[in-house]
């Protein structure tokens, strides 16, 4: 237990340093500093894959229980993402600006949260576990991707003296950065279908019902009707620019609220996976 | 998600009656919503109407735009040059010595630049998706409509609800076996012919590592009484015949009692099922109390068993006692109690007719959750199709581009036609610059104004992609 803690200590120190240095590359427009912030986002996820790949082999099960697991699970999969696209067009790192702060908060979270093992419950016994959790998990990562593409369009559309602009200048064209927004908004958009489909199924499995207006059944179909507003508002109303970038920013919290905050604030029947309300922060 | 702010349930419940205490002024409004049953309320039902009205509307739309583009897709199939002559959205100028080969291989390498990859078709350079590609958005639609098509067909048809049923015992599957029920108007009870048995109970079932609790044994019966399929139910592990979906979700204790008749003739037998309560006297409630009818039908003796836990200090165990017994209590029907006596199995108490009361024994009985619905896979069949129309959309291209060399007194131009709907790897401003660079820089030059084109972009059709 103790092994794995530092290790994920070790990785938000990562993840806080590439933070720090993608502020710092923008602002002072260094395009090596943002590009080593990227390796070091990268960096933090070797002790984390390690710190996970310990704790499944001592649990017998994946990072799924407990809000210590899912933050973690959902931190790894949004910087795995963030690192792939920065990787394959490095012109697109400084989105780092906009993702690596989710990662570090989420991490910190986790940090803080309840670091108890919790054991598979019969009713999470199922291999429907790892498809839910899964889609649940990539789904985030790319509306997360959504929003830093948002944050960083945002800021170089208001900067009315272009000192953003110039910042940001290596970043592919905005109306390049705005089609990535929506694309990974639609990526995100099908993969939280899935994660609705196969949680539908699932429930039937278990609890012989495939929708029960639990309260993470009813947010996770409000956020899957949010993002449909947020394309239907894109391709029909023909919004783009800024407009629509705040939109994508304020529906990736949404999304995160009812991955890891409606447990602690509703009684579900959820509330198992997050190792219960009481489990759920420390 | 007023729903899930407000406690769900009927007005007496401890959660629902407590936060209308705490808000005094909302509950009014809220009770007149009918907002503590948000998602069978009339706004929500109305809401989720217009919703389905629009789906529908929009299904309709996309699937217009959607056979448009498939007619578009195939015309730039089908593309050859004079097609292109007639029908081209711009145009560059071939600088002089270049010739068409030339041309279109110094083309293809710069729409291959910017992502744009075609492929020679005849002298011309193409690039069209497949029909499928413009698909997505109709099927994810039409898949939406249909689901709620579906799910509101089975709101009318299934049927839903609880059924104690004891070890040993069998219960037909008719309205009066259960105890907690909710039917649609159309579902067909004439038709069901089947019945339910609970062949074991294991209180701690084993398996996989894993602890699953109290697990009963359950079989479905046909009207013959012969066995249709027979298995252990835990979560995960429902047991699923036909339509029927079969899940255990609790569990008490049954006590087993028969009738005696005067001359010693077995009159009838009966099961009566408890829940654990630590609040009750004895750790248990009777479900439903026990009815002796007399020859007219009248009832003439309400009979309550309860079984008598034992307790590990404050809290009564909630297993089979060690010596379990029952305790009796029979009433007159209008409530006045006639005996209130505790029996061991086998112990017979006498009633006021001279029939006597025995208990048989005591044992477990499981709670079944039983669904009867066969629309369920047509649900999951809707949700699927959904998700496959929003992953052609994600996934394909939607566009066509060809590009040729057109040759005349003026000399040779490089011309492009194109639709770029949705996904597409290059704009065409990007297109035209690749192509105007790639050939030296040469004049740009718009089609033809007095050539129409072949398919004039229907309203808004560059939104038609979700």
């Amino acid at each position: 237990m103790t092994t794995e803690v530092y290790l994920m200590w070790v990785t938000l120190t990562f993840y806080v340093a590439a933070t720090v240095m993608f502020v710092v590359g923008v602002i002072f427009s260094k395009e090596k500093v943002t590009r080593q912030a990227v390796y070091l986002a990268a960096l933090g996820l070797v002790p984390q894959f390690v710190a996970l790949g310990i704790r499944w082999a001592r649990l017998g099960h994946g990072p799924y229980i407990g809000y210590y697991e899912l933050a973690n699970a959902l931190t790894v999969c949004t910087v795995v993402l963030f690192t792939v696209v920065a990787w394959r067009n490095p012109r697109l790192s400084a989105m780092g600006l906009g993702i690596m702060p989710v990662a570090v908060l989420l991490m910190g979270g986790a940090m803080l949260a309840n670091k108890a093992d919790f054991p598979i419950t019969p009713s999470l016994a199922s291999y429907w576990l790892f498809i839910h959790v899964i889609f649940a998990n990539v789904a985030f990562a790319a509306f997360a991707a959504s929003f830093g593409y948002a944050v960083v369009y945002v800021i170089r559309e208001g900067s009315h003296s272009g000192k953003w602009s110039a910042r940001l200048a290596k970043l592919p064209a905005q109306e390049v950065v705005a089609d990535l927004v929506v694309r990974f908004a639609l990526a995100g958009f099908l993969l939280w279908g899935i994660m609705i489909v196969t949680g539908a199924i699932w429930a039937n499995e278990s609890w012989g019902r495939y929708w029960s207006w639990d309260p993470i059944e009813t947010w996770s179909l409000v956020v899957w009707i949010i993002y449909a507003i947020f394309l239907h508002v894109r391709y029909m109303l023909h919004w783009s620019g800024r407009r629509l970038a705040w939109f994508a920013i304020v529906a990736m919290p949404i999304a995160l609220f009812c991955l890891i905050g409606i447990p602690t604030v509703f009684n579900t029947i959820h509330a198992g996976y997050i190792g219960g309300i009481e489990g759920a922060v420390q | 998600m007023v729903g899930s702010f407000i406690p769900q349930g009927e007005s007496g419940t401890r959660e629902v009656s407590a936060w209308a205490l705490a808000r005094p002024t909302l509950e009014p409004l809220v009770r007149a919503l009918d907002l503590h049953h948000a998602f069978t309320a009339p706004v929500f039902l109305v809401a989720v109407s217009l919703l389905t009205l629009s789906t529908v509307v929009c299904s309709w739309r996309r699937t217009k735009v959607s056979i448009s583009r498939t007619h578009a897709l195939a015309r730039a199939r089908a593309a050859d040059t004079e097609w292109l002559r007639a029908t081209h959205d711009f145009e560059v100028l071939c600088p002089a010595g270049l010739g068409p080969a030339e041309a279109l291989a110094v083309a293809s390498e710069a729409l291959s630049g910017i992502g744009a990859r075609t492929r020679h078709s005849g002298n011309l350079l193409t690039t069209v998706s497949p029909g499928l590609s413009v698909w997505g958005s109709p099927i994810f639609h039409w898949s939406l409509v249909a689901f709620m098509a579906v799910v509101l067909v089975g709101s009318l048809q299934r049927s839903d609800g609880l059924m104690a049923v004891a070890v040993g015992q069998t219960r037909p599957d008719t309205p009066a076996s259960y105890g907690l029920l909710r039917s649609g108007p159309l579902h067909n009870w004439a038709g069901v012919r089947r019945s339910f048995r609970v062949d074991a109970f294991e209180p701690d079932y084993q398996a996989g590592g894993l602890d699953l609790g109290p697990v009963p044994t359950v079989s479905v019966l046909d009207a013959q009484g012969g066995v249709i399929k027979t298995q252990r139910v835990y979560p995960n592990m429902m047991l699923h015949v036909g339509s029927v979906s079969i899940n255990a979700p609790d569990y008490g204790l049954s006590a087993t009692v028969s009738l005696v008749g005067t001359g010693g003739v077995e009159l009838g037998g009966a099961v009566q099922s408890v829940d654990f309560s630590q609040e009750a006297t004895d750790g248990t409630i009777p479900l439903d109390p026990l009815v002796v009818y007399d020859s007219s039908g009248s009832a003439k003796l309400i009979v309550s068993v309860t079984v008598p836990l034992d307790r590990s200090g404050e809290r009564f165990v909630e297993w089979i006692p060690r010596a379990p017994t029952a305790r009796v209590t029979v009433r007159s029907p209008d409530g006045a109690r006639i005996v209130d006596r505790v029996l061991k199995p086998g112990e017979r108490l006498v009633l006021s007719n001279g029939d006597t009361l025995r208990l048989d024994g005591v044992g477990w009985y499981s709670r079944l959750s039983i669904v009867d619905d066969w629309t369920t896979p047509l649900v999951y069949g809707c949700m699927t199709l959904a998700m496959i129309g929003i992953g052609i959309s994600v996934v394909f291209r939607q566009q066509w581009l060809v590009v040729g060399v057109l040759e005349d007194a003026g000399g040779l131009r490089l011309a492009a036609s194109m639709r770029l709907w949705r996904n597409c790897p290059a704009t065409r401003a990007e297109i035209e610059s690749a192509l105007s660079v790639a050939l030296g820089g040469a004049n740009i030059a718009g089609a033809p104004e007095a050539v129409a084109p072949v398919e004039p972009l229907a309203k808004n059709e560059e939104g038609y992609g979700l």
